[in-house]
């Protein structure tokens, strides 16, 4: 399928015109040196017009104009040479032509060559590094990936600096022509799961990619539970604690969101703050996260399921105080919840397209009308409002929205069970929500370890987060090789 | 697999049916029931828990009740005419209180019981007490009983018997354990209404048979919880000189009943464990000492634990304490050739040896007395 260049300039100029459509970006430029000319094709929009002054036109000037020796025959090898571009590749085909044009390079051509050379002048689109805004962090690096590849691989190996940290490029998308990074250390990591990434990446064919969620969901074991069995950071600390622990990394152009493969439960409850404080402290709070995970799964539901079920299994004094608060609520408690859930929802989610400017309007909103007129106007009794707030902030203890999504999903299945069969519904889909949850893979990695499959060494750093001194060994289930962590000093040995 | 899954899962869903779903403000919550005989018939009074929102959002509305009562042929008959008076329908599984008059405790006894131990929906844990005077009237002494959620009167009742040991709180479950055991009778705590129309808990009801048969007094009550290890902590004060006193607090007690057949006759140990501390000498300085004080204070808790016993073997004879009981669980052979004469035979002329330790913790020591 390759194409060889043209002899003639005209007629490959003519032939990239008619590639792009003339796009008006496209920039060709034609210059007659002594005996023959030549031509220089650009994209203004993705190449560095100063960068192509600078490399190309200057050294043009200097070695071609001025210097009579130089013969039509040897002027490319010369100018080859000569540039003093970064990168830069001789190419002979079209194919690779519109390529490398369309990845920001300036290509030069000459009369009678039937060759071209590539030098890289890509411009640089990026923004700056900036905060990860997506979990944020009291303590800690504030850095945050951008939707710059090299940027991002930079923010990584700027913290390992280990010549086996490798990185294994793959474009993937017929017309976005992505490029998909996997990172992994070479002497911790799992060989066959690296190769697995890879085939599966490769295997792709898919017109774009245009974010990291697009193959998240392509190549995802389980693509039908709503926990998100392959966790997205913005953080690049959190991606190397977890290159660290064996894991692979997926780094995907022009997205800020780098995929952690595989991913287990226990990760949404860490963050990478935990290991900079204090472990006691960082212990009690993911006590904390897991009982909001589980207020905010159940809550309702067992409100519900007290209120129209099991009115013994409550203190008298609290029975009383439900039945009073919902004295002439004209809605039955299964009801009242809903709407409640719902309207938080539309809340929650006006909050976060809205720009940022009416955002207040919708605080007042959401919280002054609905939330105090709705009581006094009696269509929902107060301790509902307790109830669904509650729910509410304990789901976003999660950054991951992924995760708050699928708590939003079995809350509501919570609920419905609650309303139809009471305690027994709850405890009924608990078992068939635990199973589902133990049921889960991760690229062949049980979801729910270190739960279960039980495995007594890692609790060390699952719910508590025991000093760093005890946790001397990584992950046996994601790192295969150099398993020791961290050496405590002994005090003999000194 | 799925599938098997699938049907695992939607077998309970299908047969367990729509239960009994009602909102928490559609229920009636029944907090006290009182059972009286009247032609014959049951008469149940019922106070229910007034939760209706007032337009002032004040903590006082809250503890209203109202009282409903109606006449049945059994309870559930009495209570189902009652549930046609009432606007919402009745809930008696957050019951505190229920109140038999005296004539039902005397006869009735296992008969309205079953209706409380039968029903699901009901309570077990609630406080049991005889009134001598009609439920009715008691009741409604209690409906302007303005605590909330308790009634004071179970206040008092759990206060008296946590704090000094002077009352005795039996749950229904409690005392149906004792009812139906080998070797045990129960007792309950009497209720009774004076002329002005104040409550008062004093006396002990005594039971034989799953019958009452008899008052005790309730200055006995300490000594029985002393007997049943049931004391939390209590007050022992005893006279040193001719108008002076001495008060110790019992912080602790512990009582090991023990048994043993000797020559065919049981005899019963009692050793009673008690933690105390000083808390008021009134004496002079001869009489403050410790050891005195140790002795005297054994003295005077042996002394009320051989009254109360002693008092039940008149002619009570009924074996509230359940050294039967103990007798059955560690000779078992033993009881069942005496079972049917242990009350008659047996139990008045029952050896009991009391041996009461006690161990001064905080021996309030100050300097200078003031004395």
């Amino acid at each position: 399928m390759n194409t060889k260049l043209d002899k003639s300039i005209d007629k490959i100029i003519e032939k990239v015109n008619n590639i792009t459509g003339k796009s008006p970006d496209v920039t060709i430029k034609k210059i007659e040196i002594s005996n023959t000319s030549m031509a220089t094709i650009y994209i203004e929009t993705i190449s560095d017009s100063e960068q192509i002054n600078n490399f190309i036109l200057k050294t043009v000037e200097k070695e071609i104009i001025y210097d009579k020796k130089i013969t039509s025959k040897n002027i490319l090898d010369v100018l080859f040479n000569s540039i003093a571009g970064a990168s830069m590749k001789k190419i002979n085909t079209y194919e690779d032509l519109i390529y490398y044009l369309f990845n920001g390079f300036a290509i030069v051509i000459m009369n009678n060559t039937k060759e071209a050379i590539a030098v890289e002048t890509r411009r640089n689109l990026s923004r700056g590094i900036n905060e990860a805004t997506t979990e944020a962090i009291v303590r800690g690096p504030k850095d945050g990936f951008t939707e710059n590849f090299i940027l991002n691989l930079g923010l990584i190996r700027r913290r390992i600096k280990d010549p086996k940290l490798w990185v294994n490029e793959i474009n993937v998308g017929k017309r976005s022509i992505t490029k998909i990074g996997v990172v992994y250390i070479k002497d911790i990591a799992e060989e066959s799961l690296v190769n697995e990434v890879i085939e599966k990446i490769k295997s792709i064919n898919i017109d774009a990619i245009i974010d990291s969620g697009y193959l998240r969901e392509l190549i995802e074991d389980d693509k039908k539970s709503n926990f998100p069995t392959l966790m997205s950071t913005e953080r690049p600390d959190r991606a190397s604690q977890a290159l660290l622990e064996g894991k692979v990394i997926v780094i995907v152009d022009n997205t800020p969101f780098v995929l952690i493969i595989p991913t287990f439960l226990v990760d949404y409850f860490h963050t990478p703050e935990d290991y900079y404080q204090k472990s006691s402290n960082m212990t009690f709070i993911r006590i904390i996260r897991f009982i909001a995970f589980f207020i905010s799964i159940i809550t309702p539901a067992y409100y519900v399921a007290v209120t129209t079920h099991n009115y013994s299994s409550i203190p008298t004094g609290l029975l009383l105080n439900f039945a009073t608060q919902r004295q002439g609520v004209p809605f039955p408690g299964f009801i009242e919840a809903l709407i409640m859930m719902i309207t938080f929802e539309i809340l929650k989610e006006s909050d976060i397209r809205l720009p940022s400017a009416a955002g207040s309007a919708v605080s007042i909103l959401g919280g002054l009308v609905l939330g105090d007129a709705a009581v006094s106007a009696g269509i929902v009794s107060p301790i509902m409002v307790i109830v669904i707030s509650i729910t509410a902030i304990s789901s976003l203890v999660f950054s991951s929205v992924d995760v708050v999504s699928a708590i939003r999903t079995w809350r509501i299945l919570f609920l419905f069970a609650a309303a139809f069969f009471g305690i027994y519904g709850i405890v009924l889909l608990g078992i068939y929500f635990l199973i589902k949850l133990c049921s889960i893979k991760s690229f062949g990695k049980p979801f729910c370890f270190p739960f279960a499959p039980f495995n007594f060494n890692e609790q060390k750093d699952a719910v508590l987060r025991l000093p760093k001194n005890k946790l001397t060994k990584r992950n046996p289930l994601t790192a295969k090789k150099n398993l020791i962590r961290y050496v405590p000093k002994r005090i003999d040995d000194e | 697999m799925k599938k098997i899954f699938l049907i695992v899962f939607l077998i309970p869903i299908i047969i367990c049916g729509c239960q009994n779903d009602k909102e928490i403000n559609n229920l009636a919550i029944v907090n006290k029931i009182g059972i009286d005989i009247e032609n014959n018939k049951y008469k149940v009074t019922i106070q229910v828990i007034d939760i209706n929102k007032s337009n002032d959002d004040s903590q006082e509305n809250l503890s209203k009740s109202i009282t409903y009562s109606a006449l049945g042929n059994n309870i559930s008959e009495a209570l189902n005419n009652i549930n046609l008076k009432s606007p919402k329908s009745l809930y008696l599984g957050h019951l505190e209180l229920l109140i038999v008059s005296e004539e039902v405790a005397q006869n009735k006894m296992d008969k309205i019981s079953d209706y409380f131990l039968r029903n699901s929906n009901v309570s077990k844990n609630f406080t049991m007490l005889v009134s001598k005077t009609k439920t009715e009237d008691i009741l409604k002494v209690l409906e302007n009983d303005n605590s909330f959620p308790t009634g004071n009167i179970l206040g008092s009742v759990e206060n008296s018997s946590n704090s000094d040991g002077t009352s005795s709180n039996i749950k229904f479950i409690k005392f149906m354990q004792d009812l139906l055991s080998e070797g045990k009778n129960p007792i309950l705590k009497v209720i009774s209404k004076n002329d002005k129309d104040k409550l008062t808990i004093d006396d002990i009801a005594i039971f034989k048979n799953k019958k009452l048969i008899t008052f005790l007094d309730g200055k006995y009550n300490i000594a029985y919880n002393f007997i049943t290890d049931n004391i939390k902590s209590t007050n022992i004060n005893y006279k040193c000189s001719d108008k002076n006193y001495i008060g110790v607090n019992v912080t602790k007690s512990n009582t090991n009943i023990k048994s043993i057949i000797k020559d065919n006759e049981p005899i019963i140990y009692l050793d009673v464990d008690i933690n105390a501390q000083i808390e008021e000498v009134n004496c002079s300085k001869e009489e403050d000492n410790i050891s005195k004080i140790r002795s005297e204070v054994e003295k005077e808790v042996k002394k009320m634990i051989d009254d109360v016993i002693d008092e039940t073997k008149k002619d009570i004879n009924s074996d509230i304490f359940g050294f039967g009981e103990n007798i059955y669980q560690n000779h078992l052979s033993f009881w069942k050739s005496i079972k049917n004469d242990w009350l008659d035979k047996y139990y008045p002329n029952l050896k009991v040896k009391t041996d009461v330790e006690v161990k001064l913790d905080n021996q309030g020591s100050i300097l200078e007395t003031v004395r």
